[in-house]
């Protein structure tokens, strides 16, 4: 076990490297760079070319390749990765400044769902069959067809254009003001909630029927047990195995999740961060990105192994 | 089935092909209702991508009216902003929405396709190389990859169907892979390799066929996920040109001002993006029930973005 984290947790600097080492040639392989970007429309006149390739100069980018992604690795690993052009700030700043609000929709994402869509599963396959099972099926079914945008912009509608009453929007940390901060964090919380949710009862639902059919549930009915223990104590307990390794897999949708409701509710995040640097081509913010998200994704994934492990023992890692 | 001995040497004729086909199809609508419904909406929404000048009641690039109108008997559902008819601009997006999604998923899928066979038969250094880059890239979610992506390039219908086109290749690649590890391992290969077929032979006359269930069961359970993400980068501004219409960008201008919007608004795209993703994930899954129930409960066929 010991070994098998030791070698996960070497892997992953390793992936990391090739990663950046993937973007930073893509970059450099397109026509056009930060420059390009920055200057954007008025290239024509023959000042501001000038000035571009003073920039290009100073910013380095007239050197080799591998000199310039030599440079890029050093000042990352000293904790320096490059300056925004988008907010004009140091990248470290943006993101130190925007990771919270991002870290608390994704804890509410995730504590939300599991406590909806489980309940919810274990429910559905109970009442298996029934019109009750029939209706929580089709929402989730719903749930899973319907992409994030869609339910963020239906619930604005129907608060704004039925209820005619305008939610609290932007962001204030909850540290400043806890009250104002989860009215304005509540919609964005429920936009995301709902499309967590969904896969969960789905996923319980099926485990459960399944697990239901197992003989030790019979064993358990047979002796006399009530209802509520064996669904509760013997079916429940392991039917949720499979949900801590979903909980790990639907971080990337999480994190797609984060970009589309941050920017419709206006929260400055980090999902919000990734679109606006992407539409203004900030290469050194995404550049960082791409590093912040391939690095949280791999940790994740081996936090879940890891804990699936130690859950289930029949699991040996080697 | 009566077996003549001849039926063993002569090739089906045309006219059995059809009937096996016919009764392959009644059984899937028999055993698969769902998927056999799923097929149902595509074919409707097909015929709507490939005419929707023909269906549509006025022009979708062209004020039709006053902005914001209701629905009415002129317009279906009203008008948007600029007072375009919302019905005909979401015919128009059908065709839009899922000629990328569909163009993105046969590219990336055949990209996946062709490295995962190559690389896994021959192994060496092209597959290690090749599976790092599988494992560096499957961290990211495909709506994250298509961000990058457009950021890189120029805006332009190709640069959106090359963005999602990326997000899909690598966790195929695993999948198929694998697949092939397998194949290799069985005894006709091995036998195939013990009276000298050259492997170019191996790969065409072997491998292949017996990927092309894996091929379509894949396909078609991600072209629903590619269509969410082509959505997505057109609600937040990033797909194609704002004029063009697709599901995205429309929910995204019904709820640019949201006290004119009325609330039937952003329904039609909504509804037309939720049952094209219904269909293709019911038929994917009664396909794969049907080709591949191996592949059931596996997420690396992508479904969610």
């Amino acid at each position: 076990m010991r070994q098998y984290i030791i070698r996960r947790l070497i892997l992953i600097p390793v992936t990391l490297l090739f990663l950046s080492l993937i973007f930073f040639m893509m970059l450099r392989a397109i026509p056009g760079d930060t420059v390009d970007a920055i200057f954007a429309e008025d290239m024509a006149s023959s000042l501001q070319a000038a000035r571009a390739q003073q920039l290009r100069e100073e910013l380095g980018l007239t050197r080799p390749i591998h000199v310039q992604y030599l440079d890029w690795l050093g000042h990352m690993l000293r904790g320096d990765l490059g300056h925004s052009f988008r907010y004009n700030k140091p990248v470290t700043q943006v993101l130190k400044e925007r990771w919270h609000p991002s870290f608390q929709l994704m804890i509410f994402a995730v504590i939300g769902g599991v406590s909806i869509g489980i309940p919810l599963g274990v429910f559905s396959a109970y009442k298996q069959d029934t019109r009750v099972d029939y209706t929580l099926r089709m929402i989730a079914i719903t749930g899973i067809t319907l992409p994030v945008f869609v339910v963020a912009a239906l619930l604005l509608i129907l608060l704004v254009g039925i209820f005619g009453w305008m939610p609290e929007i932007g962001y204030v940390s909850f540290f400043e003001d806890p009250s104002r901060n989860m009215k304005k964090m509540a919609w964005p919380a429920i936009v995301l909630i709902v499309a967590a949710s969904a896969p969960y009862m789905r996923l319980v639902r099926s485990e459960m029927l399944e697990v239901i059919r197992e003989d030790y549930i019979r064993t358990a009915r047979a002796k006399g047990l009530r209802d509520r223990l064996v669904v509760f104590r013997h079916a429940l307990r392991n039917a949720l195995l499979p949900v801590v390794t979903t909980t790990g897999l639907s971080i990337g949708g999480l994190i797609s999740g984060t970009v589309i409701t941050e920017s419709v509710f206006e929260v400055p995040g980090l999902g919000r961060t990734i679109r606006e640097a992407a539409s203004s081509r900030d290469y050194a913010m995404l550049q960082s990105m791409v590093i912040a998200i391939g690095a949280a994704v791999m940790v994740i994934n081996l936090l879940t192994d890891i804990a699936y492990g130690w859950i289930d023992p029949r699991i040996r890692y080697t | 089935m009566t077996t003549t001995p001849t039926s063993l040497f002569v090739a089906p004729t045309i006219g059995a092909r059809a009937n096996r086909a016919a009764r392959g199809m009644g059984k899937f609508i028999q055993t698969k209702p769902l998927g056999a419904m799923g097929a149902f909406i595509l074919l409707f929404m097909f015929v709507v991508a490939v005419i929707p000048g023909v269906i549509a009641p006025h022009d979708p690039f062209r004020f039709a009216g006053q902005p914001h109108l209701s629905p009415s008997w002129t317009f279906l559902v009203g008008t948007d902003e600029l007072g375009r008819d919302i019905m005909s601009r979401t015919l128009w997006a059908t065709r839009n929405s899922m000629r990328i999604g569909v163009v993105a998923v046969l590219i990336g899928k055949t990209i996946a396709l062709t490295v995962a066979m190559f690389t896994a038969y021959f192994g060496g250094p092209i597959d290690l190389l090749a599976q790092r880059v599988v494992d560096a890239l499957i961290a990211f979610p495909g709506l994250i990859i298509a961000l990058f992506w457009v950021a890189m390039f120029e805006p332009g219908p190709w640069t959106v169907t090359f963005a999602i086109t990326i997000g899909l290749i690598p966790g195929s690649i695993r999948v198929i892979r694998s697949r092939v590890l397998q194949i290799k391992e069985t005894n006709y290969v091995e036998s195939a390799r013990a009276i000298g077929a050259s492997a170019p032979r191996i790969l065409v006359r072997h491998v292949l066929p017996n990927l092309v269930a894996l091929y379509i069961v894949i396909i078609s359970l991600s072209v629903g996920g590619a269509i969410l993400v082509e959505s997505s980068l057109s609600f937040l501004g990033l797909g194609v040109s704002p004029e063009t219409p697709t599901w995205g960008n429309m929910v995204a201008s019904s709820t640019v001002n949201l006290f004119l919007t009325g609330w039937w608004m952003p329904l039609p795209p909504a509804a037309g993006l939720a049952l094209c993703v219904y269909g293709f994930n019911m038929l994917g899954d009664g396909l794969r029930d049907v080709l591949d129930p191996r592949l059931r409960g596996s997420r690396a066929a992508g479904v969610r973005t």
